[in-house]
């Protein structure tokens, strides 16, 4: 019997994952998650490597539909509707949905161009309001006072930290209602992160933001609600099989520190992963 | 140097004086290769050194020419043509050439055909020119009758109302001056053969008048009273007298000592001839005072000037230019971009961002790259049976109602089929800049709710446009150069007219080259030279944009 978090039928959750299970071809890389994600709050995935934290998160805003032979069943829903429905465009997700990587990614464009790219793509045109949005973006993700005075410079002259930042004033100049980080902070230095993890409290607070992150302080710190994934195993003799499970899942103080399960406790004490 | 060993007596490592022998091996190979490497990169300089300076021999260098008409005797006082204007060009033309410039106005200058030329009004003759009050409307015959002073100022009036300084000097060149060149000679000889020392020259003046002293000689010997006669008769007179058998031997004797003597004075007249052609031959001044005694000047020439590259293909080496080569060639450019690129890139973008990794798919990618590999001549013969023979009424341009040319040897088909030639280049490019775009830009973009178009076109694209632009100059650098599928497909190799169009006839750089070089006269061989450079150039520079490109790219 897989792991599942008990949640309120009743609630308006920002998004509710529903024995949600992931396939690379005939990999069954996650099996059964499912996750309520509360509107507004941040919720963080840790776990030890390759047990799916990724995987889940990409099938949020169906970043899978790119990797060939992904597939995905369960139910992934949003706004009362099934993102994997077939009516429902992954263009239209992906834009709802925003996405933040684990390396800095910013387009060799200027600043001012990679923040205003997303509205651009939505057919905003006027000088004035792509102005104003670029303006509220990078206030968004405290980068304004930094590049103000040199908003053509190119966005890959940033530093790594600064990189980062530009790439969540980029997702946030769209108006996402959830923004999927995934770990937005690993390839930065401890002030760098430090900023992130500020910003997620401070100028985005009023996003919901799911988080995969493998720094248990930084879950602690900075996250509502925590899943923990973790890898399960079957060696049936002939050839072992792993995959990703949902371990447990609730409020950040309760898991970190009166976890359900004896697997938790052992992950976040540093035994193993 | 010794160091200090931290292995364990028991390691696998080997011991001290093992490991400084192997050292020294090791060192030993590493610069054996070194060395190689250094030698293959001088093979590469020595070769690409030669190749220029073989060309650059032949485009430069000296020739001697000859006049019909010095071209100094032309003006009173001996003053440079290319300052007279157009009516003392004109007068000059009408004073030289007598009645022979009406033939001129009709063969080189007039609109209307040559049945109807005599009874032409000057009008027709020079249509939207301007006219000698009065004379518009006469015609050539009435101009004629004219008594001959009154003619010739009609003359110089019409032509230099009419044609251009520039023209009006090139007819001096062609009617009156007649230059030709007689003799070229490379930039190295010209450099270091042009002069003969005073000693040659003195030897040179002195030779004949040895020579002829040497000849007298022998001809006295041989004359009718000289010493072979002399002695012949001798001995005659004395088998006559039934001299007894010494006398005759001692006088059979000196016959042939007379006889040797004749033939060392020819051995030494040989010798002596021998000796003056290779002193002439030693300097170019020499050589051409005694070969061509005509001949005005000797002069530094580069084959490779403005004239070279402005004027039309001709038949004398000395006025053949490439204008009609070089036009070509970029129209050929032109049309393969405009056809080659579009095609290109879009058949990468399939490849790279939609094609799924299937059998079809894989087939399609093998192919193109194994079609790069394709000798030219081949595409020549596609070319010839595709675009010239099947779709010949496209690529003669008659489907579009233009009057092109009459078949389908046109610069459409050259393009297409040097198109399809660099097709394969441009696509191998193509996709190797697109791989080269980092997965994390077109997650970014996907990420933001861009489609795969908006995301292609718009991020994909703009970062992979140098490598695709890099890989267009290099393959349409390789086309230009390409001279077999251009001869196949049958470029024109003496064309006196400019391609207009898509649809003309043309001739191109390569095929000017490979023309000129098979060619006997050696002063082909220079401008073919010249026109080497040329094309050297154009490349070399395509090149170099490409690598400036790469270099940016690169950062
Ligand atoms: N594109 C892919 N194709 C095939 N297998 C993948 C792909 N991405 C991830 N996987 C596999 O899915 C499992 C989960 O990966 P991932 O979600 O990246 O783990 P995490 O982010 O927790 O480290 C791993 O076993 C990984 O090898
Ligand atoms: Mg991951």
């Amino acid at each position: 019997m897989v792991y599942a978090p008990e949640y309120n039928d009743s609630q308006d959750y920002a998004v509710m994952l529903e024995n949600v299970n992931v396939y690379y071809g005939d990999y069954h890389a996650v099996n059964d998650v499912t996750i309520p994600v509360e509107k507004g709050k941040i919720t963080a995935f840790i776990g030890p490597s390759g047990c799916g934290k990724s995987t889940v998160l990409r099938a949020i805003n169906r970043m899978n539909d790119l990797v060939e032979g992904a597939r995905v069943t369960g139910n992934v829903q949003y706004h009362g509707k099934n993102l994997y429905d077939q009516d429902v465009d992954p263009v239209e997700v992906r834009r709802r949905i925003g996405m933040v990587f684990q390396k800095p990614n910013p387009f060799p464009k200027s600043i001012y161009e990679n923040v205003a790219y997303g509205p651009r793509l939505l057919g905003i045109k006027k000088k004035g309001v792509l102005d104003e949005i670029v303006e509220k973006s990078l206030r968004g993700a405290a980068l304004w006072d930094e590049v103000k005075n040199d908003l053509k410079k190119s966005g890959l002259a940033l530093s790594g930290g600064q990189q980062q930042r530009l790439c969540i004033a980029r997702t946030i100049a769209v108006e996402p209602d959830i923004i999927l980080m995934d770990e937005p902070a690993s390839a930065l230095d401890p002030i760098a992160t430090q900023r992130i993890e500020q910003l997620m409290r401070e100028e985005l607070s009023e996003y919901t933001i799911i988080i995969v992150t493998h720094n248990m302080q930084q879950a602690q710190r900075a996250s509502d609600y925590v899943a923990f994934f973790n890898i399960r195993k079957n060696d049936d003799g002939k050839q072992e099989m792993r995959w990703g499970e949902l371990a447990e899942f609730g409020e950040t103080d309760q898991v970190f520190n009166n976890p359900a399960s004896e697997e938790t406790a052992e992950y976040i004490a540093g035994r193993f992963g | 140097m010794t160091m200090q060993s931290h292995t364990p007596t028991s390691s696998f490592m080997p011991d001290e004086a093992t490991f400084q022998k192997r050292l020294a091996t090791r060192n030993r190979t590493a610069n054996a290769w070194k060395g190689f490497y250094f030698f293959s990169i001088g093979i590469s300089l020595v070769a690409l050194i030669a190749l220029f300076a073989n060309v650059a021999n032949e485009a430069f260098g000296s020739i001697a020419v000859q006049f019909e008409v010095d071209p100094a005797t032309l003006t009173a006082d001996g003053t440079d043509l290319n300052s007279l204007d157009e009516t003392q060009l004109s007068q000059i033309l009408v004073d030289q050439l007598g009645g022979r410039i009406v033939v001129l106005i009709r063969d080189e200058l007039s609109a209307v055909a040559t049945e109807d030329f005599t009874t032409a009004a000057l009008a027709d003759v020079f249509p939207g020119g301007s006219f000698p009050e009065g004379y518009a409307e006469a015609t050539i015959a009435d101009v004629r009758a004219l008594d001959s002073e009154e003619a010739a100022g009609v003359w110089r009036d019409l032509l230099a109302m009419n044609v251009p300084k520039d023209g009006l000097l090139n007819l001096i060149n062609e009617q009156i001056v007649g230059l030709e060149v007689v003799g070229s000679w490379p930039f190295l000889e010209a450099l270091f053969k042009y002069d003969p020392s005073q000693e040659t020259v003195d030897r040179i003046a002195a030779l004949p008048t040895e020579i002829a002293s040497v000849e007298a000689e022998l001809e006295d010997l041989r004359s009718e009273s000289g010493g072979i006669a002399q002695a012949e008769t001798a001995l005659a007179d004395a088998r006559a007298d039934q001299a007894d058998d010494e006398t005759i031997a001692s006088l059979r004797e000196e016959v042939r000592n007379q006889q040797a003597l004749a033939a060392e004075l020819e051995n030494e007249i040989a010798s002596l001839e021998d000796e003056l052609e290779t002193l002439q031959d030693s300097s170019i001044v020499t050589e051409v005072a005694a070969n061509y005694p005509g001949a005005e000047i000797i002069r530094f020439q580069s084959w490779l000037d403005t004239q070279f590259l402005t004027t039309q293909m001709s038949s004398t080496p000395y006025e053949a230019g490439i204008r009609g080569a070089i036009l070509g060639s970029l129209w050929l450019m032109a049309v393969v971009i405009v056809f080659a690129l579009p095609v290109g890139v879009a058949t990468a973008i399939y490849l790279n961002e939609y094609a799924t990794d299937n059998f079809f798919n894989r087939l399609i990618e093998t192919n193109v790259r194994n079609l790069a590999g394709v000798p030219s001549i081949i595409y020549g013969m596609l070319g010839l049976a595709v675009f010239v023979r099947v779709l010949e009424p496209f690529s003669s341009g008659s489907i579009f109602g233009v009057a092109g040319a009459d078949n389908g040897r046109t610069i459409m088909a050259a393009a297409l089929t040097l198109g399809l030639l660099v097709l394969p280049i441009i696509i191998i490019n193509a996709q190797e800049a697109l791989r080269a775009v980092p997965n994390a830009l077109r997650e970014a973009s996907y990420g933001m709710g861009a489609t795969k178009w908006q995301t292609i076109w718009k991020i994909v694209l703009p970062s992979a446009l140098p490598g695709i632009l890099t890989g267009l100059i290099l393959s349409v650098s390789r086309a230009i150069g390409e001279t077999a599928p251009l001869i196949v497909v049958g470029a024109s190799t003496l064309l006196f007219t400019d391609p207009t169009g898509p649809f003309s006839k043309f001739t191109a750089l390569p095929i000017q080259i490979y023309n000129w070089t098979s060619r006997p006269q050696p002063q082909f061989h220079d401008i073919a030279a010249a026109a080497i450079i040329v094309l050297l150039i154009i490349v070399i520079a395509l090149n170099s944009v490409a690598i400036v490109l790469r270099n940016r790219y690169a950062r």
